[in-house]
């Protein structure tokens, strides 16, 4: 009974996480299928070989579509994370209170001599561990941003240089490429996305509510309450 | 940890699967490239036929208003050898001999040659080639 009363705590106490991760990989896999499917219609109007669904899996038409989307995703985080220690929106649960823009006290953060008992250990060690784990989280998604991005301008240039072949023009470094429209178009239409879903979340949540979430203020708050989470 | 090392092992294998061509898929576009320059060379033009990509060689054949290996010796193709200097990129290959530059794709059977003859326009714009397909 108590292993079964783990389990099922388990699965409750973890279940955004791993909600959103079974669905990543869903539509991950149909991502694959669409964009497959697209691939060889492209092959086939010029008369070339179609490819199966686990060579589409290792392509870089594949890996750049894919790698696109992840390092503008981690770039709103790194964004949102960094951004919102001094940016401010008044009557926003996503902002803090007017008062407290910055890093805060360590008092406020619990951390150094005001670390707890139970604050994680690197939380007040008061040296490069402090200052690291302080900000790792933003650093964190800042790194799987340039990794995502670097593997987007890798697969890139070969995906590029793929359909170059195919137009009988020569390809180009991978220096040449990240000055190339393509990659630009590609980062520029995730980003702009990605800022304006930020912004209007941002601003949304000033005056509209959802029952329950903690991404919103209680129903009945006022709009001009900041920082207050439902 | 779990989703950083996920999110770094994927990132590692974008990168890799898509760096460069295994030295096999290089191998055969060049053995592809040279197979055809030699049955030119050898006035073998049934076997460069057979090695010319579906659509290229209906091109060919649809332009020469005649069967492919008899339409091919009329598009006096510049002959190519010496060393081969070749990208490879996914299942496409440029491949560039002394006096002969091809263009290739890979099928399910090999290598297949899509454009031949051709020559570079300068800036951006696509090489000039005396067969390729529609």
């Amino acid at each position: 009974m108590t292993v079964g009363r783990d389990r099922g705590g388990f699965w409750r106490s973890n279940s955004l996480t791993l909600c959103f991760g079974v669905a990543f990989l869903v539509v991950l896999g149909a991502q694959a299928v669409a964009g497959r499917a697209e691939f060889n219609e492209q092959l086939a109007v010029e008369g070339l070989q179609q490819i199966g669904f686990g060579d589409y899996l290792m392509s870089s038409d594949f890996a750049v579509d894919v790698t696109e989307n992840w390092q503008s995703e981690f770039l709103q985080f790194f964004l949102y994370i960094f951004g919102t220690v001094y940016l401010l929106q008044r009557g926003s649960p996503e902002s803090k209170p007017l008062d407290r823009a910055g890093t805060e006290s360590e008092r406020d953060q619990r951390m150094g001599d005001h670390a707890r008992a139970d604050s994680p250990r690197w939380a007040g060690t008061g040296d490069w561990r402090q200052a690291l784990y302080s900000r790792s989280l933003g650093l964190a998604m800042a790194v799987f941003f340039l990794l995502s991005w670097l593997a987007q301008s890798v697969s890139g240039v070969a995906a590029y240089n793929e359909l170059r072949l195919r137009q009988l023009q020569a390809p180009v470094p991978w220096r040449s490429y990240l000055a190339s429209s393509d990659f630009w178009n590609r980062s520029l239409q995730n980003w702009q996305s990605e800022l304006l879903a930020v912004a209007a979340m941002a601003i949304l949540s000033v005056y509209l509510r959802q029952r329950g979430s903690p991404e919103s203020k209680p129903v009945g708050a006022t709009h001009g309450a900041t920082g207050v989470e439902g | 940890m779990r989703i950083p090392a996920l999110v770094g092992a994927s990132a590692a294998v974008a990168v890799l699967c898509a760096c460069g061509a295994p030295q096999a898929r290089q191998d055969g576009a060049v053995r592809a490239g040279r197979a055809f320059e030699d049955a030119l060379a050898a006035g073998a033009y049934g076997a460069a036929c057979e090695l010319l990509a579906p659509e290229s060689r209906e091109q060919l054949e649809e332009d020469g208003k005649q069967p492919c290996a008899r339409a091919l010796p009329s598009q006096d193709l510049p002959r190519g050898g010496g060393a081969a200097r070749v990208d490879v990129h996914g299942r496409q290959a440029l491949l560039r001999l002394d006096g002969e530059t091809l263009f290739l794709s890979q099928f399910d059977d090999g290598w297949r040659v899509t454009a031949a003859g051709c020559v570079p326009e300068g800036g951006d714009e696509p090489y000039r080639c005396v067969l390729k397909g529609a």
